[in-house]
């Protein structure tokens, strides 16, 4: 009999919160440490596993629960959150030595948002540093391993918080998106992973990466418990200024059954002439799908929404992350290389705390701001970046959503990719855009490939049709029948 | 044969704190005093993960200050990001605006060095943080940083330039000082440090030469300023003369002020003069400032110094030197206006001007009282001058009630009622009392009758005394020189 | 904002180029590795150089929408952060004061 941690999110709450059923919110949480006692050491998704903390909410909890009190829908919940939000009292890393030592002084939003409707927080997992990678073997502490083909990356950066879900060893994780460092892991391992619309999700207390790009979302086995996990931390936050109230849908009001529904199929997300057979196999199957459920196909043309957005993110997003990452220079907090004098301590100290990729993106990012170049480079793709959105927009006139792969090709291998960046980079290509236009987006299961690598699918939508799109997401999974895959090696634990 | 002195160009760059309670970015409350490294949150410290909320007092104060200096209001303002590595800034940035900046074109009058008019036209005013404050050990090898200060509103006033001497920029300061003052925004106090300049400076020569353009720092007060420009204008007037320094063969540069020498000195230039690499800062939407909210501001402005100091010169007919006392603090004019009843014109401006001026601001003074916890209402000092003004008293009544009212308040017309101190100006009795004083003084009547005017100060002081201190003294003085001057008197 | 570039984006650049914006970001570089980084940059720039063909719309904007003044922070305190946890993450200091090695004392 499956233990209520492998069931939907909804129900292993339910069963926490009604006093009438022995199963307590105490049982979820040791259950979930067991798991990553028993597997953790091989995956390496955690870098710090706060057994204290989540055992202590979780007591809470079932006292709420006693005294007869509704915790919230998340009672009891065991939650990962990768290491580049806070956690008060918990180390925050961002897989990085330039913040050896430093204790978060309070929590994230969505990390109190989360936790006040009654989930426990387990540990920090690992991510590429800073959140700058697709594979998580940019972290400074070691890479995190694929729970389906441990010779594999995750995907990254959210790659320790995909392993933990994909594994079973939470239920529900959160991770951050700049440029698809939550869809290109769900995909690659497995699991739902979604993006919410820019400004959708409060930042406060998310370590800023690139901040006209970050959003948090969720990682999830189902659509249903990624659902539950946003709908709790969701919703403008004083403490961001960027968040906001999305405006009142313009009519029609959005689709949100299959039959009827405008699925589009823009051009520039073509896989091109040599696609990668299970990734192209999954997407066509899901096309299908959608048609024998009533769905129809249109075919659209978003010119920035391909390749094109490759060097628009590239610039981007580094500007950003050199001036947001000017702040760890030893002074203040983190680590501090002392040097001769000021000068010589911040160099050493970030040319040491930082690892490489970090490094080149700060030296990309600086020298596309710098004086003579900034015209050229950043105004310039910021410019590109409006007309993209418009483009997004027009597409969404004519398509209530959009449907692609989330990775040109399942898990590489350790290794494969890593000494090349710019290989890593163009394999951004079908997850960059979203963020750069500020639409949700969502990546699903679409079933395995023949070696058993997961491959994903991924639905898009316009800018404030987050709840449309995850309906629709739930919709399209319950009919593509590809859930969520139990690693092998999650099955020897689970008996 | 001395060639023609060269034309002096500063312009001043001033910083202003705005009086809010929490610093422009974030919550975190803002105080002149504390323990260092109290006043403090995540925002302020650049602590990882933690995001700016503009404070909207920050907005509000800034436009208040950018109105009464002027300027036209920005219909949408930004902020951006000035990107450089200093240990009194905790981000590595500083969030402030560049080009789109909350005023523009603004401009303040002052006077000249020949007694005229003159306006200094304000380039910009734009609303940024500000940095820590980092304090160097005099021995040994470490230096400390306290970030109360930092993330405190600023406003950023720069002007064109326009001024002239230092005689000029002091008095823009001062001027800049007084209209911040009255509108609360801020104390621009410079000693204080809630007032920083810094000038740049150059001259222009009749060939049209121009030095190169120094930027002054360390000054700490107006009077510095005005050394600091005198210096530099000396200077460089040698360092052309002598090396031919121009701004064509030698580069800007900044001087820092050295009050014990008296001297600007050169500051080693800051590394590869940074890049300041501005974007719009990410984390803070754009700014619409609707024009009804903008004229909500300015008409909610109270009368600015020289506006009222003008007023007070045409239509109550004081003088330059009388409306300047009395507009010397914002209080101080609403309190002496307070005296001056509706209809305008029932009581003597001049008369409350000189009461205001002399006895209020010397009791004032003297007791080390503020206006506010003064006893006398304006209301009541004017009942005072009425009663002046009609003869019931006398000015050494008037000055004698007057201590006590300032103490204790209260109706000056009971007091007078009460004690039966309303002078008397009853003929029969001044003249009694005159008869009886001449009678008494034979001396002094003999000798102002022989024309001694000096003699007749006795007479009229003993005719007083016969009459209590209560005499009206323009009668006493009549009817002593009337029954003096009579045969046989 | 800025001169045009005396360079086209993309150019062959250098080890002194690479050095000099290490320089801005404050980031030391073992030599060793230069050109090994140097010719990742270039790889980086000749991608990213492509921005120059987009076509873009003239118009200046912001992504975001625009705020109005009531729906800015009211001006009340907030809490401030916990001495201990400024003296818990600080690499030096001596109870009161953030210590560093000595610097030139300009304000900037």
């Amino acid at each position: 009999m499956a233990h209520p941690l492998d069931g939907p999110v909804a129900e292993m709450a339910r069963r926490v919160r009604d006093r009438g059923d022995p199963f307590t919110a105490r049982s979820l949480v040791e259950e979930s440490l067991r798991r990553i006692e028993a597997l953790d050491g091989r995956l390496h998704a955690f870098l710090h596993v706060a057994a204290d903390l989540a055992r202590a909410q979780a007591d809470r909890v079932d006292a709420e629960i006693a005294a007869g009190r509704d915790p919230g829908p998340l009672a009891g919940v065991p939650l990962a959150v990768k290491d580049n939000l806070e956690v008060a009292g918990l180390p925050l890393s961002c897989a990085s030595r330039i913040l050896a030592g430093y204790v978060a002084p309070r929590d994230a939003t969505v990390v109190a948002r989360a936790v006040a409707a009654g989930a426990c927080v387990v540990g920090k997992t690992n991510l590429d540093e800073f959140a700058m990678g697709s594979s998580t073997e940019n972290s400074a502490f070691g890479p995190t391993r694929n729970p389906h083909d441990l010779a594999r990356v995750p995907g990254g950066s959210s790659g320790g918080s995909a392993a933990a879900v994909a594994a079973r060893l939470v239920p529900l994780a959160l991770g951050s998106d700049t440029g698809g460092s939550i869809r290109q892991p769900a995909a690659l391992t497995g699991i739902v992973g979604f993006k919410p619309s820019y400004g959708r999700v409060s930042r406060s207390g998310l370590v800023a990466f690139a901040s006209s790009l970050d959003q948090v979302g969720p990682l999830a086995r189902t659509v249903a418990d990624a659902a539950l996990l946003h709908a709790a931390i969701e919703g403008p936050d004083p403490a961001d200024a960027t968040s906001h109230a999305f405006e009142a849908f313009r009519a029609p009001a959005p689709r949100t059954a299959l039959e009827g529904l405008r699925v589009g199929r823009v051009a520039e997300f073509d896989l091109g002439a040599n696609p990668d057979p299970d990734v192209a196999g999954a997407l066509a199957r899901a096309r299908r799908v959608l048609g024998e459920a009533g769905a129809r196909e249109v075919e659209l043309s978003i010119p920035l929404g391909g390749a094109a957005g490759i060097p628009i993110y590239y610039i981007v997003a580094p500007a950003e992350a050199s001036s947001n990452l000017a702040r760890f220079d030893g002074i203040r907090y983190g680590l501090r290389v002392p040097g001769e004098d000021l000068e010589a301590l911040y160099a050493a100290t970030r040319g040491a705390g930082f690892g490489p990729e970090v490094r080149r993106r700060i030296l990309v990012g600086t020298f596309v701001l710098s004086a003579g170049y900034a015209d050229a480079y950043y105004k310039r793709a910021m410019a590109a970046r409006r007309a993209l959105a418009q483009q997004f927009e027009r597409a969404f006139e004519r398509a209530d959503v959009l449907l692609s792969a989330t990775t040109p090709t399942p898990a590489f291998r350790l290794g494969e990719k890593s000494s090349d960046p710019v290989a890593m980079y163009v394999c951004d290509v079908l997850t960059v855009v979203a963020n750069l236009a500020g639409v949700p987006a969502i990546s699903i299961p679409a079933g395995v490939s023949a070696t058993g690598l997961p491959v994903g699918v991924q639905l898009w939508a316009r800018a404030g049709h987050d709840t449309q799109l995850l309906r629709i997401a739930h919709l399209l999974e319950g009919r593509l029948g590809t859930p969520a895959p139990i690693p092998a090696l999650t099955r020897e634990v689970l008996a | 044969m001395t060639a023609p002195a060269p034309r002096l160009l500063v312009g001043l760059e001033v910083h202003l704190q705005l009086k809010t309670r929490t610093k422009c970015f974030s919550a975190c409350p803002v105080s002149t005093s504390g323990e260092p490294n109290a006043l403090v949150d995540a925002v302020v410290l650049g602590l990882p993960g933690a995001l700016p909320v503009l404070n909207r007092e920050a907005v509000r104060l800034a436009v208040r200050t950018g109105l009464a200096l002027g300027c036209t209001i920005a219909d949408v303002t930004k902020w951006d990001r000035k990107n450089y590595f200093y240990p009194d800034l905790p981000k590595g940035y500083q969030i402030s605006q560049y080009d789109q900046p909350l005023c523009v074109e603004g401009a303040v009058e002052i006077q000249d060095d020949a007694g005229g008019l003159k306006r200094i036209r304000i380039r910009r005013a734009h609303l940024e943080e500000d940095t820590g404050k980092s304090f160097h050990d005099e021995q040994g090898t470490k230096s400390r940083i306290d970030f109360n200060r930092a993330g405190t509103p600023l406003l950023e006033i720069v002007s064109e330039p326009d001024i002239a001497s230092a005689g000029e920029a002091e008095r823009y300061l001062e001027a800049l000082r007084e209209i911040v003052a009255y509108v609360g925004t801020s104390d621009g106090n410079m000693q204080a440090g809630n007032m920083r300049c810094e000038p740049n400076v150059n001259l222009v020569y009749e060939n049209g030469d121009r030095t190169p353009i120094v930027e002054i720092k360390n000054l700490n007060s107006v009077h510095n300023v005005g050394l600091a420009i005198r210096f530099e204008t000396q200077r460089q007037s040698t360092a052309y003369a002598e090396r031919g320094e121009t701004g064509q063969n030698t580069a800007r540069s900044t001087r820092g002020w050295d009050d014990v020498q008296g001297t600007t000195v050169h500051m080693r230039a800051k590394e590869s003069a940074d890049d300041y690499r501005y974007f719009p800062e990410p984390d803070l939407p754009p700014l619409r400032l609707t024009r009804a909210w903008v004229e909500g501001e300015r008409e909610a402005l109270p009368e600015l110094p020289r506006a009222r100091r003008a007023r007070y010169r045409a239509t109550l007919g004081l003088s330059e030197y009388d409306a300047g006392v009395l507009t010397a603090s914002r209080a101080l004019a609403d309190w002496f206006e307070a005296v001056l009843p509706a209809p305008a014109g029932a009581r003597d401006p001049k008369a409350a001007a000189n009461w205001v001026s002399t006895e209020l601001l010397r009791h004032l003074n003297e007791s080390e009282t503020s206006l506010a916890a003064v006893g006398l209402a304006p209301q009541e000092l004017g009942e005072l001058l009425d009663l002046v003004s009609t003869g019931t008293i006398n000015l050494k009544t008037a000055r004698d009630l007057f201590r006590e009212l300032v103490a204790d308040g209260g109706s000056a017309a009971t007091l007078v009622k009460q004690r039966g101190l309303a002078q008397v100006s009853d003929e029969g009795t001044l003249e009694t009392a005159c008869q009886a004083a001449i009678a008494g003084q034979p001396q002094a009547a003999q000798e102002f009758r022989a024309g001694q005017e000096k003699a007749f100060g006795r007479l009229v002081g003993a005719a007083l005394k016969a009459l209590g201190g209560k005499g009206n003294p323009a009668l006493v003085q009549a009817t002593l020189r009337r029954l003096l001057a009579a045969p046989g008197g | 904002m800025g001169t045009p570039p005396s360079t086209p984006p993309g150019l062959p650049i250098d080890a002194d180029f690479v050095r000099r914006v290490a320089t801005l970001a404050r980031l030391k570089l073992e030599e060793e590795r230069l050109p090994e980084l140097t010719e990742q940059f270039q790889r980086i720039l000749d991608l990213v150089g492509a921005v120059v063909r987009i076509e873009v719309p003239a118009e200046d904007g912001s992504l975001l929408p625009a705020l109005e003044i009531g729906d800015l922070r009211p001006d009340e305190p907030g809490p401030t952060l916990a001495r201990r946890d400024l003296t818990r993450n600080a690499p030096a200091h001596d109870g009161a004061f953030l210590v560093v090695p000595k610097f030139r004392g300009d304000e900037s």
